[in-house]
């Protein structure tokens, strides 16, 4: 339960931070929080867990968005569970492995988007350079979302994993 | 058996999961097209519960605006000149004062004769967000159905169209912008007559296609509704042609529309409470919604 929140916790505050600088900066360059978080969830957060996790962080997107309800849950579920399946086929631990795979999804996601929706027009030239940014930002910060919801999630299941050193062991009592 | 289903759990919850996001997608997407989306309980609660957080979202913005504003003001301020600094500051605070209240009143000018011109009553209101996503363009504002907003209506600012209210709770809506990809709109050449749709793509331009005849269409012509659509009243200014993008073998061409509106600074809007013919059509059933008929008088524009 606490993995879940944190992960909610953490897209939230990335949407919270997209939604603030996106004013200046140009469409396509800020990556997108939920798919990075629901990445993230599927390499660290297996099981019933990161499944609920991943659909409320698409949801998330949701709320904050003009779309269609249910889009964004859908696509990160559906991000989540490629990134379970390509995990150990595609060795996604490693970031040789995980930047293509994220810059892919995030395409693959788009695409879903236009199919779902009416979202990006792909015969409209000046969307493939946006789309282009779009999967190169979300390749370049996966690693660093993986690395922060792994710690984050890390830290608050096993709060005394950091403080191994300092433990004091009083050893067997004398009787 | 129970193994098994142990082992079978994470995939039926996905299938569960992704089945009920399609139900909600496909059933949201069939409301907004009939025109049963404002009563849709699941959209009302959401954008409530939104407006609130994307005007949050908003906040580190303007905090660092004013901040950096304020840093820049106060910097070099030493004893007498931190005086004489206050004084001009003041002064300079109540000459912006003074402008904010030109720009102010030559903009409620221009809405008050938007306002006669549509013979449409206008509700003021406030962008509290932005769309997070790069795909979609829309903006909350603070004025919903408590206020008279309903789906249909279209949205305005001194300069021209904004877009149009696709969702509204009691005290919000969501407006599409005229950006966004599923966003079109028949528009004239304002010169020429050239008649055509405007459409957005997601960028921040708007792509005019119209008919070829001769030249119709040139760099800088101004486009405007046409009031064809049933969904806007004619004559709203939309954007200028900022490139005409000729093809000799082609019908149907197009040019590049610089908006009227600056939409990276959308503050305040203005939400006509007027609904056309085809929305009204689409949106019927909605008693309190000053229709077509009874808010534009016959020979009026947009009639």
């Amino acid at each position: 339960m606490r993995a879940i929140a944190t992960a909610w916790l953490l897209t939230a505050m990335g949407l919270w931070v997209v939604g603030a600088v996106s004013p200046w900066v140009p469409r396509g360059l800020l990556p997108d929080p939920a798919l990075l978080a629901a990445i993230a969830l599927g390499l660290h957060v297996p099981g019933l867990r990161g499944l609920i996790a991943a659909w409320g962080v698409g949801w998330q997107e949701d709320f904050l968005s003009g779309g269609p309800l249910g889009l964004f849950a859908l696509l990160q579920l559906l991000a989540w569970t490629a990134t379970r399946l390509g995990e150990r086929q595609l060795a996604l631990a490693r970031a040789i492995a995980l930047v293509p795979f994220t810059a892919a999804l995030a395409i693959a996601q788009v695409a879903l988007v236009a199919t779902l929706s009416t979202g990006p027009h792909f015969d409209d030239p000046r969307t493939v350079p946006v789309l282009v940014l779009h999967a190169i930002a979300n390749a370049l910060a996966i690693p660093f979302a993986s690395r922060l919801l792994a710690a984050a999630v890390g830290r608050v299941e096993n709060p005394d994993a950091g403080r191994g050193g300092l433990r004091y062991d009083a050893g067997t009592p004398l009787r | 058996m129970r193994e098994l289903l142990e082992r079978l759990r994470v995939p039926l919850l996905l299938v569960v999961l992704a089945t009920l996001s399609l139900v909600v997608v496909a059933s949201d997407r069939r409301a907004m097209t009939s025109g049963a989306h404002e009563h849709g309980f699941l959209p009302g609660v959401l954008i409530e519960i939104a407006a609130p957080v994307q005007k949050l979202l908003s906040l580190p913005a303007e905090l660092t605006r004013s901040g950096w504003g304020r840093y820049v003001a106060l910097r070099g301020v030493r004893d007498e000149n931190e005086r004489l600094e206050a004084r001009i500051a003041a002064l300079e605070e109540e000459n912006l004062q003074f402008r904010e209240a030109l720009v102010e009143s030559g903009r409620l000018q221009r809405i008050a004769e938007m306002r006669t011109d549509f013979e449409a009553p206008m509700r003021p209101a406030q962008v509290v967000g932005q769309d997070v996503s790069p795909w979609f363009r829309s903006v909350l504002v603070d004025r919903g159905g408590s206020d008279g907003v309903r789906s249909g209506m279209p949205v305005v600012t001194e300069t021209g169209v904004v877009g149009l209210v696709t969702a509204s709770s009691p005290h919000a809506g969501r407006t599409m912008l005229l950006l966004d990809a599923q966003s079109a709109v028949d528009a004239l050449v304002q010169r020429s007559r050239a008649r055509g749709i405007v459409r957005g793509d997601g960028s921040d331009r708007l792509s005019f296609e119209f008919f070829v005849r001769g030249d119709d269409v040139q760099v800088g012509d101004v486009v405007i509704t046409s009031g064809f659509g049933g969904v806007y009243p004619k004559g709203l200014r939309i954007g200028e042609v900022a490139e005409v993008q000729a093809d000799g073998e082609r019908l149907l061409q197009r040019a590049l529309v610089r908006p009227a509106v600056d939409f990276g600074r959308l503050e305040q809007v203005f939400v006509m409470l007027w609904r056309g013919p085809t929305l009204d059509l689409l949106y019927e059933g909605e008693g309190d919604t000053p229709s077509h008929a009874e808010a534009v008088p016959p020979g009026a524009p947009g009639s």
